[in-house]
């Protein structure tokens, strides 16, 4: 049989093994083809009570015992052996005269096997082997028990933290849905309709409608990055910035420029809003707008049944410029009869599709000239769903907000 | 002998061990005495290849084949069953004249143990007890690690979806 190598357990470690045996003969034959053959540490003594004590200071990983030895015989030397290190292999080497006593034993002191002298070497060193890859098995898996034991420990930890956070996510969703304006205003001679699609249940999207006073209302469609608790927050303190702001009689760029303080103060670092803050005067049928850095609205014109875009761009809101917005950066649109205004987030338009194009502008114009006839309330139905039937998968899809306006 | 193997704990299935030997004698007697002194289920076959299909066909936990057979010998059926099921300990019963040859092999082909003929049923019990044992271990352990990766991909969800709804 070929040398064993010690690769039952780390080289620079081989396993040990303990010759116990009161012929010294035996013991240096034993010692001699162990050594020869394999890469165990091996150790021996005549005395099995030495061996013992040698035993309760180091440990070892197999031991072959005689049977018949003065001072205590080998099933009751292996029986201490046990009660010290019940996961040590115990060999037992036995004469044939005292072969019927080892069987007998062999359940009480729970011998790994028994070797009859004269033994074979190639059928002893087998069995060591044999017994010291059992034991090395034991210890990997004891080993990966305690590592389940961990693992399981963190995956549990995780899961109640996780159920807790939920928790205040459900409550920071709650106080999201009631920022949402909870109905739409109604206008003579206007049609307003929303559609709010988070994709998880904060999103970073947010929208609002403010009645500042007969003629008037304010709309802020808007889009903070990240989303969760953080996206929560920010919407919260983007309610705040809009709804004390719009009713406050400034100009729309003096309230976008406070919008933006509030913001940069209060948002953490990295992070912004892109935002449409637009004042609608429902009697002049026109709206004026400041976009900062959402996709350019549109807008159906019934009469010429074309598509306009808003060319209106500014910086995003919050990152912690001292920026002014001046009044050349405010749109102001007329609307005629049968006219629709679109105010979205990117989520509806920046979306990749199969052919390497977005959905853009384009196909959003495509749809809407396609739809003129369409109510109002199920365009945006029909975007919402063109849009995500586009997109390629290649990326998560991300929140999206429609706020429409439609003269009668 | 005490009765090793049925006082072991008490296994919820019993263990299966295939017994390949072409002499009618050999697999009834080593039958009839398994099934005696344990409570192994015992598959005995005098045709390698109808082994060897049930092999591939069956969890078994345990094989032993002669070494001397008409149709192949012991070592290269026993290669063929480690081709079939890699962690299954096997065991070559090994006619005195044979036993060198058993031995050389018993490397390459990885094998549990040799036992000669004539064999000593103590022996047998005790080998088969070993080799069985290796092999519930074995399977333990394959059964921790699949758990621990599936933990594991657990924890991952649960960091992803923490990260999702919360970063």
């Amino acid at each position: 049989m070929s040398k064993d190598k010690a690769d039952i357990k780390n080289p620079v470690n081989p396993p040990s093994v303990m010759i116990v045996d009161d012929e010294e003969i035996v013991l240096t034959s034993l010692q001699s083809l162990l050594r020869l053959d394999t890469d165990y540490r091996v150790v021996t003594f005549r005395s099995p009570v030495e061996a013992l004590a040698e035993l309760q200071k180091h440990p070892v990983d197999a031991v072959i015992s005689d049977f018949l030895m003065p001072q205590m015989n080998g099933l009751q030397f292996l029986a201490e052996v046990k009660r010290l290190y019940p996961s040590v292999p115990r060999i037992l080497l036995t004469g044939y005269a005292d072969k019927g006593n080892a069987i007998n034993a062999i359940n009480e002191v729970g011998l790994y096997q028994y070797i009859e002298k004269p033994w074979d070497n190639d059928h002893i060193k087998l069995v060591l082997r044999n017994s010291l890859a059992t034991k090395s098995l034991e210890e990997t898996l004891q080993q990966k028990l305690r590592e389940l034991d961990e693992v399981l420990r963190h995956r549990d930890a995780l899961a109640t933290r996780e159920g807790m956070l939920r928790q205040e996510l459900d409550l920071a969703r709650q106080v999201q849905q009631n920022l949402l304006p909870r109905r739409l205003p109604e206008a003579n001679g206007l049609r307003i309709a929303a559609k709010y699609e988070p994709v998880l249940e904060i999103g970073g999207d947010y929208y609002d409608i403010q009645e500042l006073d007969e003629s008037r209302l304010g709309i802020l469609v808007a889009d903070a990055t990240g989303h969760g608790i953080q996206a929560a927050l920010s919407t919260a303190l983007l309610k705040f910035a809009f709804s004390t702001l719009i009713k406050s009689g400034q100009s729309l760029p003096e309230i976008v420029t406070g919008m933006n303080e509030i913001l940069g103060r209060g948002l953490p670092e990295n992070s912004f809003v892109a935002a449409i803050v637009a004042i609608l005067d429902k009697r002049q049928k026109s709206v004026e707008i400041i976009n900062a850095g959402l996709p350019h609205p549109l807008i159906w014109r019934r009469a010429a049944t074309t598509v306009e875009r808003v060319a209106a761009n500014g910086l995003f809101l919050g990152i912690d410029l001292p920026l002014s917005y001046c009044a050349s950066e405010a749109t102001t649109v007329s609307l005629g009869p049968g006219d629709r205004l679109l105010l979205y987030s990117d989520g509806l338009s920046e979306v990749p599709g199969r052919d390497g194009r977005f959905f853009g502008d384009a196909t959003m114009i495509e749809e809407i000239e396609r739809h003129a006839a369409t109510p109002l309330e199920q365009l945006l139905d029909w975007l919402l769903q063109s849009s995500r039937e586009f997109c390629d998968g290649s990326q998560e899809p991300d929140d999206t907000t429609i706020v429409a306006i439609e003269t009668i | 002998m005490s009765n090793t193997a049925k006082d072991s704990s008490a296994l919820d299935k019993r263990e299966t061990i295939v017994i390949v030997d072409d002499e009618e004698m050999v697999i009834t007697s080593l039958s009839s005495f398994l099934s005696l002194e344990t409570e192994y289920n015992v598959k005995a076959f005098t045709s390698v290849q109808q082994a060897l299909e049930f092999i591939g066909a069956n969890d078994v936990d345990l094989v032993m084949s002669d070494y001397l057979m008409p149709e192949m010998d012991g070592i290269t059926f026993l290669a063929k069953v480690r081709d079939l099921k890699p962690q299954v300990p096997r065991i070559i019963l090994t006619g005195y004249a044979d036993k060198e040859n058993a031995i050389k092999a018993i490397n390459e082909v990885g094998l549990f143990q040799y036992l000669e003929k004539p064999w000593d049923n103590d022996d047998i019990l005790i080998v088969l007890r070993n080799g069985l044992e290796r092999n519930k271990l074995m399977k333990k352990l394959q059964e921790k690690i699949d758990e621990i990766n599936r933990a594991y991909a657990e924890l991952q969800v649960l960091q992803r979806e923490i990260v999702k709804a919360f970063v």
